[in-house]
């Protein structure tokens, strides 16, 4: 009967670690897709306000904004910086994972 | 007649041994089971990541010669645009030696083919050029074309370009790929030499 119990025990502590190392595989290639995409969205809001910096409209566009695609979030501010006569633009893009949300941010200056 | 001699071993009976069979059996039918589900799973993670990968260095090439893409002359941009297929002037290996050259994007069966026409090639149609296939299991390739108003600061996107003096403010490409799951791959491309 013991012989028994500490094989069972023993088969159970296999494969749950097993199928831990699965799941964290599949979650960890889900997670950098993830950020690809995030990325990708940073990078068209980004390319966006610099279109409108070459046009002179970014004196157009409201200090602050955020919007959805799918489950992401983005989120943009922009602060005047007037001794330097530019822009201090500051991107992030949220998303919500099973262990909370997940984000990334980048900061760049547009005149 | 009972021998007075102890016994050295202990028989195994028969019950003890269908025991013993019966748990190799399942640990080695739980073995396999992880490690196929192992296999198979790395299996599919390795062309979900292919794949992603694959479609982030097409996504990020097209948004590279989008956006060094030019007009041929004034009054003719040569920017040709449908939903499924788009041609334009871009300069290439920038950094290194740049080249001006006509480069088409178009989905022939499931794969996306790019032509690339270089240096005096580039002004001749019909002209035989080496292509480069992307992807084997296109869904669609779509792209649509942004229109950029001043006064309303606001894009009006079409799902054709016919302007010819002049080049669309944005390009959105979009790529529907279909594995075993389908996979929508998208970027807003804003093109920096739209009024030139």
């Amino acid at each position: 009967m013991l012989e028994l119990v500490v094989a069972i025990a023993v088969i159970s502590i296999s494969l749950v670690t097993v199928l831990e190392a699965f799941s964290y595989s599949t979650n960890t290639a889900r997670f950098s897709s993830e950020l690809t995409a995030a990325v990708s969205l940073l990078e068209d809001k980004f390319q966006e306000l610099e279109f409108k910096e070459q046009k002179k409209r970014l004196i157009q566009q409201p200090l602050e904004g955020s919007d959805f695609i799918g489950k992401f979030q983005r989120r943009y501010s922009m602060t005047k910086m007037p001794e330097q006569d530019m822009y201090r633009l500051d991107l992030e893009v949220s998303w919500a994972r099973p262990k909370g949300r997940e984000k990334i941010n980048a900061a760049t200056y547009l005149k | 007649m009972k021998s007075g001699r102890k016994r050295l071993f202990k028989a195994v009976t028969f019950i003890e041994l269908v025991i013993a069979s019966a748990i190799f059996t399942v640990i080695v039918v739980i073995i396999y089971s992880s490690f196929h589900l192992g296999i198979t799973g790395y299996k599919n993670i390795s062309a979900s990541v292919d794949l992603h990968q694959s479609a982030g260095i097409f996504l990020l090439r097209i948004n590279s010669e989008l956006r060094n893409s030019f007009a041929y002359c004034l009054g003719d941009s040569r920017f040709r645009g449908d939903k499924n297929q788009i041609s334009f002037f871009t300069l290439t290996d920038v950094r290194i030696s740049p080249e001006y050259c006509r480069i088409s994007y178009l989905q022939e069966a499931n794969k996306i083919k790019k032509l690339c026409l270089r240096g005096k090639n580039s002004l001749i149609d019909n002209v035989d050029s080496g292509s480069e296939e992307f992807f084997f299991d296109v869904a669609s390739l779509n792209f649509g074309y942004g229109e950029y108003d001043m006064n309303n600061d606001s894009f009006s996107w079409k799902d054709s370009w016919q302007d010819p003096s002049r080049l669309p403010d944005a390009v959105k490409v979009e790529v529907i790929l279909k594995d075993k799951t389908t996979y929508n791959f998208a970027r807003t491309i804003y093109l920096r030499n739209a009024e030139k």
